[in-house]
């Protein structure tokens, strides 16, 4: 498994948890939409998730529009904190 | 004055035995609201068994209005909040820190049972349950409401030495989870349980005393003591009342509450009139009678 996907992995493990969801990780597709969509997350779950990753991480997902990007899907969640962990690393 | 019926009463009961011994209560709460709740924690998970059990037994109003109380709240969320915050140095988790508000509990348990009407969480460390009967009892009097859901909740947060020391207990007392509802009306859709006679407050025992002796006191009416009341006392009241006792403590693990449970053990095991006394250290009386029909 690449660093990549097993970020992924993780994620998913991470959002079950804190949103309190009883669904196998490993049935969240990568595009599925997280916010809004099948798996019933809503803003305070998105809240929930922030903090998690900011707590896992160190990835600040802080204002609105950047959230609804990174909470999009699994992809665009692993994206981010791949890009902000490398930007972080090389500053 | 409005007669008060009981129409049904629930509860949830558990000792815990060590620190990882608590029973899941998710399973619990999908049972007896019908449907799986979550981000929730355990004394809402508790809050939501005992009023779901009760809302079972008799058809629930959806203007019935909610009356939750606790010896000390929602702990369990709270001392997670105050770990965040003061020992991680970190902004608690959202999940947790709207559940800090104990009447988190009352909503979430109105938004299950789909209730419509008022909501209310006092807590009490020594007279929870009686203080929420008796607000409810003046609602209920006053016309305000024609239903009340009336019940406490108290938690246990382990680790189990951690959790006796914050209660102030000795280190071997056992300990339980608990939670304890009545449903009351003035109009009830079925046949009553029993009724709730009184409920109320006396700033010392000369107070109680004077309330005592404007009761009819039949010789057939059993008396409770509350865990609060030293057992001296009790035995006091017991020779001057000339009652029976009713024991529904012995061998009763600690929580807070443990009065909310008298007037369900007396619905299920006794027959007849039930006077539940309790005293704070500060010599303060709460009342509770209740009559079962032969």
């Amino acid at each position: 498994m690449t660093q990549i996907e097993e970020l992924k992995s993780a994620l998913k493990a991470l959002i079950v948890k804190e949103c309190d969801k009883d669904v196998d990780p490993a049935t969240i597709t990568n595009e599925e939409q997280l916010i809004g969509g099948a798996l019933g997350l809503d803003s305070l779950d998105a809240l929930q998730i922030c903090m998690a990753v900011q707590e896992r991480y160190g990835v600040r997902i802080e204002d609105g529009p950047k959230a609804r990007r990174a909470l999009r899907n699994i992809d665009a969640l692993a994206e981010v904190i791949m890009t902000e962990s490398e930007a972080f690393a090389q500053s | 004055m409005k007669p008060i019926y009981i129409a049904s009463c629930g509860d949830y009961f558990e000792r815990i035995e060590s620190d990882d011994s608590a029973v899941d209560l998710k399973a619990l709460v999908a049972e007896a609201i019908g449907t799986p709740v979550r981000r929730i924690g355990r004394f809402i998970q508790l809050a939501l068994i005992g009023a779901g059990r009760c809302a079972k037994q008799a058809a629930l109003p959806e203007d019935a209005a909610v009356y939750l109380g606790s010896g000390r709240g929602d702990l369990e969320v709270t001392i997670e909040v105050m770990h965040s915050i003061v020992r991680d140095g970190r902004a608690p988790k959202p999940l947790s820190f709207i559940n800090t508000v104990s009447n988190a509990a009352s909503f979430y348990v109105a938004q299950s049972l789909k209730l419509t009407s008022q909501s209310t969480f006092v807590c009490n460390r020594y007279f929870a349950f009686e203080t929420m009967l008796q607000l409810a009892k003046l609602d209920l009097e006053q016309g305000v409401v024609t239903s009340a859901l009336v019940g406490t909740v108290d938690v246990v947060v382990p680790p189990l030495a951690a959790h006796r020391m914050r209660l102030g207990l000795d280190a071997d007392t056992p300990v339980a989870d608990a939670s304890h509802w009545l449903l009351l009306q003035t109009q009830p859709s079925s046949t009553p349980l029993g009724r709730l006679l009184a409920a109320g407050h006396f700033t010392d025992a000369k107070a109680l005393r004077v309330w005592l002796s404007d009761q009819t006191i039949d010789a057939q009416w059993k008396l409770a003591t509350g865990q609060f009341m030293p057992r001296a006392e009790a035995d006091e009241w017991q020779r001057a009342l000339g009652l029976e006792v009713f024991d529904y403590l012995t061998g009763r693990p600690y929580y807070d509450s443990q009065s909310g449970a008298a007037i369900g053990e007396f619905l299920r095991r006794e027959k007849g009139t039930l006077l539940h006394l309790n005293r704070d250290p500060s010599g303060r009386y709460q009342a509770m009678l209740v009559a079962v029909e032969s």
